[in-house]
């Protein structure tokens, strides 16, 4: 794509206004969540634009809704606009450039009504003084709160629009999309290696990564002695077909896996879920979501999906590929309580290369 | 019981009539849309009799089944006209030059449908008029009420706003043949005006009429 294709003849500045005034034109024009922004001068968003090396009018990425809505353009300032009006802080602004360069819509017109899940790696957690302890995934932090605000205002007003009926079609919505459930990784609890370091990343980058979903979950307290195995297989069933599970894991249950079945990296417990994950063939195939999303790839001959295709009605297959299933430990440690997330990998990003 | 005392002080009062007077600037938040060029359709057949219209299934949930009432129709009512059903070589979310390459060698008109989920409408509105202006095969899309917004969005953005389109009644998923049939052979419930009258019209009469 080049500059050419993009239409950037609207003014910079809107018409001077007061406060009321353009507060209730960015609600009207639906430019905001429903909720009040901090509105965008120029000297906050200069502010915001002091906090990356980046120049204002890099090209950042591309976004569209869905496939064929037409992908729009933003450059660095536009996302530092969005930035201000999520009331961010500048110190948060690399991140939100990383979600922004992501290129993956957190307004996505899917009719499902889908989420994004953001999860930061690195450094960084300190340097914003981000939660990745008690209530992590809640209302608790500036940070989290924030950034995970910014990635939805900048998703919906720099890809066109989210607007229901027209630009947005989630029958039933999703409240997880107020902030994309942005939270950080409890690195220093956890037993295992963290989320961005199993993505080739090292230890010491600061890095965001963008999960899509969250549409399904199942959760439960700790792991008991005697049917725990049962009881991760019963969660799993209640995952969509269509997602992959990501295991949001209180360090405390982190541990209790360790202890009931000797899982000493993540990567033996995902080997685990995967081959716990059973469905008899038939059963699985019939769900409309496997028809829609699955089926069509699998008569394409893609694996692992073409050889579940062959499978009897009732032989059981292992629908989650291995690959495609996550593990993240987040919590304070008031209670062994972890869930599972329903939720895609797309990316992980770099947040040192946008300060 | 607790009393809540929300008497302002005086200079929040003030502070506040401040901030309502003064005019303030404040930058734009949107991003840069794509240009739009504007798109030529496909020349239209006075008739249908004794030409090949293509049914195309985008593979969306029971696109096919709807698409199958439509052939019905044109037997019963139209019996000069063949038709045939072909499913997407991909899924709805790609373009399919095979498909289209074959409509374009074989076939008089096409009709595709049916867009009636976020991204199916999206994609079966741009598979019609990539149908039109770069293979030049007039072309009818079905879509479900649901998503009339989405598809006029789609086409002012892909340049040719004028694509002709006919709606059935949402949902499609799940419906028995008796029910689909109903459909097709019914009313677009957004314009009164039955559905295969629609159809037949788009494919035969020239956009700018």
């Amino acid at each position: 794509m080049s500059m050419a294709e993009f239409d950037r003849s609207a003014p910079r500045l809107l018409e001077p206004d007061t406060e009321d005034n353009l507060q209730r034109q960015f609600l009207e024009n639906n430019w905001t969540d429903g909720l009040p922004i901090v509105l965008p001068t120029e000297k906050r968003v200069a502010a915001m634009l002091a906090a990356t090396s980046r120049k204002p009018d890099e090209v950042v990425g591309h976004m569209q809704a869905t496939e064929f809505r037409g992908h729009w353009e933003y450059t660095v300032e536009k996302v530092a606009v969005n930035a201000v009006m999520a009331g961010a802080r500048p110190e948060y602004f690399p991140v939100i450039l990383a979600l922004a360069a992501s290129e993956v819509s957190a307004r996505g017109s899917t009719s499902s009504s889908s989420s994004a899940m953001v999860v930061v790696n690195g450094p960084i957690r300190h340097e914003i003084k981000m939660n990745w302890g008690t209530g992590a995934m809640g209302p608790y932090n500036h940070a989290n709160a924030t950034i995970g605000r910014a990635y939805g205002l900048l998703s919906q007003n720099l890809q066109g629009g989210s607007e229901p009926g027209v630009t947005f079609m989630g029958s039933q919505g999703n409240s997880y999309t107020y902030n994309n459930v942005t939270f950080a990784e409890n690195e220093e609890r956890s037993p295992w290696e963290p989320l961005h370091v199993q993505k080739g990343f090292k230890p010491t980058d600061s890095t965001v990564s963008v999960f899509y979903g969250c549409r399904a979950t199942t959760f439960c307290l700790g792991l008991r002695e005697k049917h725990w195995r049962e009881h991760v297989r019963d969660m799993l069933t209640g995952i969509d077909g269509n997602s992959a599970p990501c295991l949001l894991l209180d360090p405390l249950t982190a541990r209790q896996f360790i202890d009931r079945g000797a899982f000493d990296t993540k990567a033996k417990l995902i080997r685990w879920v995967h081959e716990t994950a059973q469905m008899p063939a038939g059963r699985y195939w019939d769900l409309q979501l496997v028809q829609n999303y699955v089926y069509p790839w699998a008569t394409f001959g893609k694996e692992p999906m073409a050889t579940w295709l062959k499978a009897k009605d009732d032989e059981l297959i292992n629908h989650f590929p291995e690959s495609e299933i996550n593990v993240v430990v987040v919590g304070g440690e008031t209670n062994g309580y972890w869930r599972i997330m329903g939720t895609r990998y797309r990316k992980t990003i770099s947040i040192d290369a946008w300060r | 019981m607790n009393k809540i005392v929300a008497t302002p002080s005086p200079e929040s009062t003030v502070r506040i009539a401040d901030a309502t007077e003064e005019k303030i600037t404040v930058l734009s938040p949107v991003g840069f849309p794509p240009k739009v060029s504007k798109k030529t359709a496909a020349a239209r057949p006075e008739s249908l009799n004794g030409k090949t219209v293509y049914l195309v299934d985008c593979r969306f949930d029971d696109s096919i089944e709807l698409l199958k009432q439509v052939q019905g129709w044109f037997a019963e009512h139209m019996p000069a006209v063949k038709t045939k059903i072909v499913s997407l070589s991909k899924t709805y979310q790609h373009d399919d030059p095979k498909t289209w390459d074959e409509i374009k060698a074989n076939g008089d008109a096409a009709i595709v449908g049916v867009g009636h989920c976020s991204t199916c409408a999206p994609g079966v509105a741009t598979h019609a008029i990539t149908l039109e202006t770069r293979y030049g095969v007039p072309t009818v899309a079905i879509h479900t009420d649901k998503f009339d917004r989405v598809v006029a969005s789609v086409t002012k953005v892909a340049g040719l706003p004028e694509a002709r389109r006919a709606f059935v009644p949402q949902p499609v998923m799940g419906k028995s043949a008796d029910e689909l049939k109903a459909y097709v052979y019914g009313k677009d419930p957004l314009t009164g005006v039955p559905v295969m009258q629609e159809v037949i019209a788009g494919l035969t009469t020239a956009l700018n009429a």
